[in-house]
């Protein structure tokens, strides 16, 4: 199956060759070379590339390319897989999979290839059953063969591969059994220009650390287990059990591995849980542009969000941006036109925001579009799918485990593509409200310098989220019960915003915003009101 | 990196022993302080040196070294007598090292290898396992022709070793002799029979590779182990899953006859449940010859099945692959949701399961439909990604989420990387041209894209314009026009030439601009691509033919020019075009016929899925994956008309036997035990009148009977098949009659649990039982729950009504949408939204105007409207779109999905009766006048549900002989 394999890092240098048959000339590399060259960025080469006598078959990780030789009909996914693995492995051997980590190991990197594929045929790729083999590299232990001569490579065949479960290996033996579950859920996202959202889904993990002796057999089982739409295992999970009673039962591995991946799908409801507002403006026959991002909670079912990291891929005509952070700090790229901005954790009394002037090539045609954000977050100790560990039973051994479990949500591929992201004077709501009549109170609303307006709801609603925004001087209130508590209206004009969640309980509620212009307030300002309900809604104006 | 290049130097200039001494110090570099070039020899014989020592930490740090220059590619070949030495070595790293050595090296130096050979031979007999099965490993590894008997029998005794882990090595062994020696086969098939017959799980994916590699043709040896293949399956390392998994496939093709058509027809049969009796009598005679799916194949597909919830793509891939292949029709829907959860993965994985989802989704739109989010395209995604999503969502296009889909691509045209904006366009096209209605939508959209600042964006438009022009031989002056003043400030060739063939094309349609065009033209001639040059000369003939008072001179002009380019192809046009149209002596006979010959109808240009033809390849192949025939690669047979002898897999063994799942069964859609099965079947139907909210519910609940059924086939023996198949039939008759009674009255979630849950009780009774005896019961069972059921009905309806009247007042439906067409035709309605969407496309007046009306995040969660089992294959579904409804601003839009998963046109399909509650009203869809098998339309309907939760229910008819089937749909 694979025939040879080539290590070859971002300056196009082949550093290491492994051989499973015959010698396969670096030559045949060329063609990889080739496709590289025409593809632009290394995101782009072709993972198949056909050659006159071979296929090469290559995967990006981390900076370097590994590029197999295949010169038969093969699945092309099993040797990507493969590839992956390799890359894995190495990076749980030495910590990380770069070429000076594979260079200074590449004793046990051949062992390892040696052990992992015979004659192109994986052999033993569980990272259990190679650790007993061949010995990960460690300070100690270098040091201590260097003056013994005792060696990495293990002499006896590891129990696992003869057993059933050839995941774990015999013997194993802790003073302190522990075994750790983290579930991180990230939330996958397009929210369009519109500030609806586009597509989501929530795609999970479970990470477990396994520190128990013995062979335990563990159950895990979820409060809410069916909340999970499409799963897949690690093998050691005995599917049956989870066909028939939806509970995770398997004897683990050792160390850290990963349990089960599942997502839950758009079909159910997603929270999401930050709302993005920016907008970028350019001046007409001048090389300067405004630039200004808001950031705030939406849904955060009552948890901190933390970590939230923005990135703006600027236009290309963008020189360079000269920014005011209300909270954490930015940089701009000028060369990849990449704009970071660190924002750190969101307090509810100030929404974080960016703005500033942006400088543009002279004499450069203003750019077309909104330039879309990418946004990086996390919430410790949740779950946003609602997924919840209900207990683990172990069996088989007689100690106590200590067991615990994290919850950590972040933000995945959470992306806003440009444009605006308000509704401008439209109460929009999914559907059979009667829009109409709100609208026409805002649009009137919104010619004139002070605003109120108070409308009454009735909710058949579950979750409903509403936010009210506008430019102009004065509190938002509300008396929407059980809502979360409206941030206090900032002295200076600018940006209000009102975020509301409700509870399922809340069948009622008001809403009830008034705000004084200042008097300088242009008249076209626009006052924006966003609301969106995740269910119909029978709404009835006052 | 600064040695590296250093390498490189050394390379191109110095002879051999520079390298080595080069590599030596490379690898070494802490104690690089030698020079480099003077201490060359003297390095490696450092080396020997050190090898020869009599410390075994001098002789691992040698063979470290030269271990680091064979990973390098370096040759190192001078050390063999060297490094051979040691290969008896005690040190078990030195011992590894060694052999890595020999492995490299043996093939060149055969003569010195064979010194290692004894050591080998003694290995092999060493009590510890790892040792034997090294041994083994390298001994078969060093392709040194004259040891092959040696192997051989090496080979043969391994592969009757007490360890499997040294049986693995032996299947290994057996590929790496075949291909050093092919004249070994027979001898290596009866090793690999023997290995077949293996029961260890960590031997069945090697040898089972090795049967690929050596002898896939000899399908025979299967024969016995098949079974035991598949039950051992999800227990065997992933790698091995797979290539298990791909022989069965093929197995599969040649043993087992089509689920495909016959499974269909069966359903069919099974659906007619209104006609009388007699009619079904008649039915089932004329069914001489039932599909039943043989047990075997039933036994594949099932076990397989768990795989798709594996952690490697590679399984995940190739079970899905099984079940296009092998499975019947309807039930490969399942392999979408996991072939989308890989679309996680790595952009590798991405790009080969979406070039297989690609091929998928051009056969059965229908099981990607529900994804069509997945398929979304992110501005992070690699280009390659971007544009097989895109190809995916043209395929999955239709007339119910263009609208949606135009919007999406309407983003995708603004996107940065121009390469996919010009693709998107492309798209555009293609959906304008395969959804009629969407066409002139679609054309606009283009048009407006021709003041588009970026040039790639206006050629791609330009050139996909002129084909859809050609396929619309309508009037349309007014874009001719518009794209001849483009001809003055686009440079993008393509995009040149296609203008001027669609004004040669309709030349006569824009009589006076075409002349001048061609005057611009023979003025900027010269400097122009030569694409665009035979384009000029094409104009300039086709008007010299049309209007040849004004251009005969221009067009003469321009073919002096032509006849002098330099480009050979030019010239021999305008010979060609001189010869034909310009009247002279020599002029034959074809100049008459010139302007028919140029002014010729041309068939428009068919644009097409670049992976329509990719369906030939097995799907997860490489050569699927580069279209072309790869080495080695084997042909999916075709399924034979009649099976081959079932008989051949059975199996001495008992307690194999009894591990299949009795025959009566296995034809039925889902496998289960007797009376479970069928009480799922009821609850399965029962759903689809009325609409349970725990859809995902009922279908984990099924998974899990599915996985019992597999343990409790293993006590209930197999039937005879015949007797059981009538039985079944009889069953569903008496049970489809109690339902219908039932069905008259609308049913609920709440009698529905009810019901599950006594039959889901008297299943564990009657799971022992014999089949008869749980038949009688289920039947009686079904009539007292049905009539319950019409009880409690009543009373609900009553209720229903009571909170209809209230509801009324508090309701007000009013739409923001300003399209108020009471009641419309659905396709022109679809239109001005449209249009509206993709004047958005237009850049350079693009704002913050467009970002209205857009639709809110919908749940697309869909209800079953009628299932395909009580519509005698007439499936339907349907969702609630969540978009302003075309058809009157009161209503809540619905669409329903329908599909035929009979074998036959279902004929007109309309609404009928309509049984509405007061205050509600209905638009419905137009008749559809035929429907394929296998196909599936959406329609939208409209439906004013006054805000209330009361069902609509209408008769649903189709066919010729008027059935009429009741259904309801309740908004949620």
């Amino acid at each position: 199956m694979i025939h040879s394999l080539f290590l070859i890092n971002c300056s196009g240098d082949i550093f290491l060759e492994k051989h499973w048959k015959s010698v396969v000339s670096q030559s045949v590399c060329d063609y990889f070379f080739e496709a590289q060259e025409k593809a632009a960025d290394v995101e782009n080469v072709p993972p198949v590339i056909s050659t006159p006598h071979h296929y090469l078959i290559s995967i990006y990780r981390d900076k370097l390319f590994f590029v197999s030789v295949i010169q038969t009909e093969v699945p092309p996914l099993f040797v990507i897989e493969f590839l992956h693995r390799v890359a894995d492995t190495f990076q749980d051997y030495f910590g990380e999979c770069s070429e000076a980590a594979i260079k200074d190991n590449v004793v046990i990197v051949y062992e390892l290839l040696e052990e992992m594929l015979d004659n192109g045929f994986p052999l033993a790729t569980e990272s259990n059953i190679l650790k007993e083999l061949i010995k990960p590299p460690t300070i100690l232990r270098s040091v201590v063969n260097s003056i013994t001569g005792s060696s990495n490579v293990g002499d006896t065949l590891p129990t696992g591969q003869l057993s059933n479960i050839p995941w774990r290996r015999a013997g194993v033996k802790y003073t302190n059994n522990e075994a750790y579950f983290d579930v991180v859920e990230e939330i996958d996202a397009i929210i369009d220009k519109s500030g609806s959202t586009v597509f989501a889904e929530i795609q999970g993990v479970i990470d477990a650390c396994i520190k128990l002796s013995g062979m335990p057999d563990l159950s895990l089982s979820f409060m809410n287990p069916r909340l999970l739409d499409d799963v897949s295992f690690h093998p050691c999970i005995r599917f049956k059990r989870w066909e028939s009673e939806r509970v995770l039962s398997f004897i683990p591995p050792d160390g850290n591995f990963r349990l089960i991946s599942y997502r839950v799908s758009s079909q159910n409801l997603v929270a999401i849980p930050v709302y993005v507002k920016h907008s970028i403006s350019f001046k007409e026959n001048s090389s300067c542009g405004r630039f200004d991002i808001t950031i705030g909670p939406k849904q955060n079912m009552g948890k901190t969000i933390e970590g939230i990291t923005v990135t703006v891929h600027m236009p290309k005509v963008v020189l360079n941006m000269n920014l005011t952070p209300t909270q954490g700090s930015y940089t701009f790229d000028p060369v990849t036109k990449v704009l970071t901005w660190d924002v750190g954790k969101i307090t509810p009394q100030k929404l974080p925001s960016l703005k500033g002037l942006v400088n543009l090539q002279s004499g450069a045609p203003k750019p077309e579009e909104n330039p879309s954000l990418n946004i990086q977050f996390k919430i410790q100790q949740l779950a946003i799918s609602g997924l919840k560990v209900n207990r683990l039973d172990m069996y088989g051994e007689k100690y106590k485990p200590f067991k615990g479990v994290k919850y950590v949500t972040k933000a995945g591929k959470f992306q806003v593509p440009p444009g605006a992201y308000w509704y401008q004077g439209v109460f929009l709501t999914q559907r059979s409200v009667n829009p109409a009549s709100v609208r026409i109170l805002i649009e009137a609303a919104s010619a004139s310098r002070t605003v109120s307006f108070t409308d009454c709801m009735r909710f058949w609603a579950l979750w409903t989220s509403i936010s009210v925004a506008c430019k102009g001087r004065g509190p938002l209130r509300h008396s929407v019960p059980d809502a979360a508590a409206p941030p206090p209206g900032r002295p200076e004009p600018g940006v209000h915003c009102l975020s509301l969640t409700c509870s399922r309980h809340a069948r009622t509620g008001h809403i009830t915003g008034g705000l004084a212009g200042s008097p300088k307030r242009p008249r076209n300002w626009p006052i924006i009101v966003h609301a969106t309900l995740q269910r119909p809604l029978v709404y009835t104006p006052s | 990196m600064s040695s590296n290049s250093f390498a490189y130097n050394e390379n191109s200039g110095g002879g051999e022993a520079t390298e080595l001494g080069q590599d030596a110090t490379s690898a070494i570099s802490n104690s690089g302080a030698l020079g480099l070039f003077s201490s060359d020899l003297k390095k490696n014989e450092d080396l020997k040196q050190m090898l020869e020592s009599n410390k075994d930490s001098a002789k691992l740090d040698a063979m470290k070294r030269i271990v680091g220059m064979i990973a390098k590619g370096k040759n190192a070949s001078e050390l063999f007598p060297a490094v051979v030495k040691n290969v008896a070595s005690k040190n078990i790293e030195i011992k590894k090292l060694v052999y890595v050595y020999l492995v490299r090296y043996a093939e060149e130096q055969q003569d010195l290898a064979l010194l290692s050979i004894s050591t080998f031979q003694r290995a092999l007999k060493d009590p510890n396992q790892l040792i034997r099965a090294s041994a083994l490993r390298v001994l078969s590894s060093i392709r040194v022709p004259i040891i092959v008997p040696i192997m051989m029998l090496a080979i043969k005794e391994a592969s009757a070793d007490l360890s499997p882990y040294v049986r693995k090595n032996a299947a290994h062994a057996i590929q790496k002799l075949y291909s050093l020696d092919p004249e070994q086969k027979e001898m290596l098939i009866e090793v690999i029979e023997k290995l077949l017959k293996d029961k260890s799980t960590l031997v069945a994916g090697s040898v089972v590779m090795a049967f690929e590699e050596v002898c896939p043709e000899r399908i025979d040896l299967i024969h016995k182990n098949y079974r035991k293949l598949c039950n051992l399956l999800v227990d065997v390392e992933e790698w091995g899953q797979v290539v298990i998994i791909h022989m069965l496939t093929r197995y599969a093709r040649t043993q087992f006859v089509s689920p495909w058509k016959e499974d269909d027809g069966l359903e069919d049969n099974e659906k007619n449940f209104y006609e009388s009796d007699e009619e079904q009598k008649e039915k089932a005679e004329k069914r001489k010859k039932p599909y039943t799916m043989d047990p075997d194949h039933r036994l594949l597909i099932r076990n397989t099945k768990p795989l798709l919830q594996s952690r490697n793509a590679a399984v995940v891939m190739a079970v899905a692959q099984l079940y296009w292949h092998i499975s019947p029709r309807a039930e490969a829907g399942i392999i979408s949701k996991s072939l989308v959860r890989l679309l996680r993965s790595s952009r590798e994985v991405q790009y080969i399961v979406l070039q297989n989802i690609a091929t998928m989704s051009i056969q059965r739109k229908g099981m990607f439909e529900p994804y069509l989010k997945s398929f979304y395209v992110r501005s992070t995604d690699p280009t390659m990604i971007k544009t097989l999503k895109l190809e995916i969502l043209t395929n999955l296009a239709n007339e119910a989420n263009i609208s949606t889909l135009l919007r999406e691509f309407q983003t995708y045209v603004k996107s940065q990387d121009k390469q996919f904006a010009a693709a998107t366009i492309q798209t555009i096209g293609r959906c304008a041209t395969n959804i009629l209605e969407v066409t002139d939508t679609c054309l606009n959209g283009l048009v407006c894209l021709l003041s588009n600042k970026d040039e790639i964006v206006v050629a791609e438009s330009v050139v996909v314009i002129k084909k859809l022009l050609q396929m619309q031989p309508a009037q349309h002056g007014e874009i001719i026009k518009h794209m001849a003043k483009l001809l003055d400030s686009i440079t993008v060739p393509v995009a040149r030439a296609s203008i001027l063939w669609l004004i040669g094309e309709n030349c006569e349609r824009v009589p006076k601009i075409a002349p001048d065009v061609l005057r611009k033209m023979a003025k900027s001639f010269t400097n122009e691509d030569d694409l665009v040059k035979l384009q000029i000369l094409n104009l300039g003939a086709k008007l010299y033919l049309t209007n040849s008072k004004q251009t005969k001179l221009l067009t003469q002009y321009i073919l002096n020019l032509g006849k002098y380019d330099q480009n050979y192809d030019i010239r021999d046009r305008t010979r060609f075009i001189r010869q034909l149209i310009v009247p002279n002596e020599k002029s034959g006979a074809l100049s008459k016929y010139a302007k028919k010959i140029f002014l010729a109808q041309k068939p428009a240009p068919l644009l097409e899925s670049p992976f329509k033809d990719r369906d030939h390849f097995q799907l997860g192949t490489l050569s699927h994956t580069l279209n072309t025939k790869a080495t080695g690669y084997m042909e999916l047979s075709n399924w034979p008309e009649v099976a081959p002898d079932p008989s051949v897999r059975n199996v001495e063994v008992i307690e194999l036997a009894k591990e299949w799942t009795p025959s009566g069964k296995a034809k039925k859609e889902k496998p289960a035990k007797k009376f479970y099965s069928e009480s799922e079947e009821e609850e399965d139907s029962s759903n689809s009148s009325s609409d349970s909210e725990s859809d995902s519910g009922s279908e984990s609940g099924k998974q899990g009977e599915e996985g019992d059924s597999e343990d409790s086939s293993e006590d209930s023996s197999s039937d005879s098949e015949s007797g059981s198949e009538s039985e079944a039939e009889n069953k569903k008759t008496a049970k489809r009659n109690s339902k219908s009674k039932g069905r008259g009255d609308s049913e609920d979630g709440e009698t529905e649990n009810e019901k599950s849950e006594t039959s889901d009780s008297s299943s564990g009774d009657s799971s022992s039982i014999e089949d008869s005896s749980s038949e009688s019961e289920s039947k009686s069972e079904s009539e007292s729950k049905s009539r319950k059921v019409t009880k409690e009905k009543e009373t609900k309806i009553k209720q229903d009504r009571n909170l209809v009247t209230k509801n009324v007042s508090l309701l007000d439906l009013d739409d923001f949408n300003p399209v108020s067409v009471p009641i419309a035709h659905p396709t022109p309605a679809l239109s001005p939204s449209l249009i509206a969407d993709l004047e958005g496309l237009n850049l350079s007046t693009s704002s913050s105007i467009i970002n209205v009306s857009t639709p809110v995040f919908v749940p697309m969660k869909t209800h079953v409207l009628l299932h395909r089992m009580s519509g005698k294959g007439l499936a339907a579904h349907y969702f609630f779109p969540r978009q302003p409804c075309i058809f009157g601003d009161k209503m809540v839009s619905v669409q329903v999905t329908l599909n035929n998963t009979t074998d036959q046109k279902i004929e007109n399909i309309h609404i009928g009766e309509k049984k509405l509650p007061t205050g509600m009203e209905m638009h419905v869809f137009n008749p559809i006048e035929s429907l394929e098998p296998e196909g599936s339309i959406t329609v939208s309907m409209g439906i004013d549900f006054c805000d209330s939760t009361q069902t609509a229910s209408f008769q649903l008819c189709f066919g010729t002989c008027r059935r009429k089937l009741m259904s309801k749909i309740r908004e949620k």
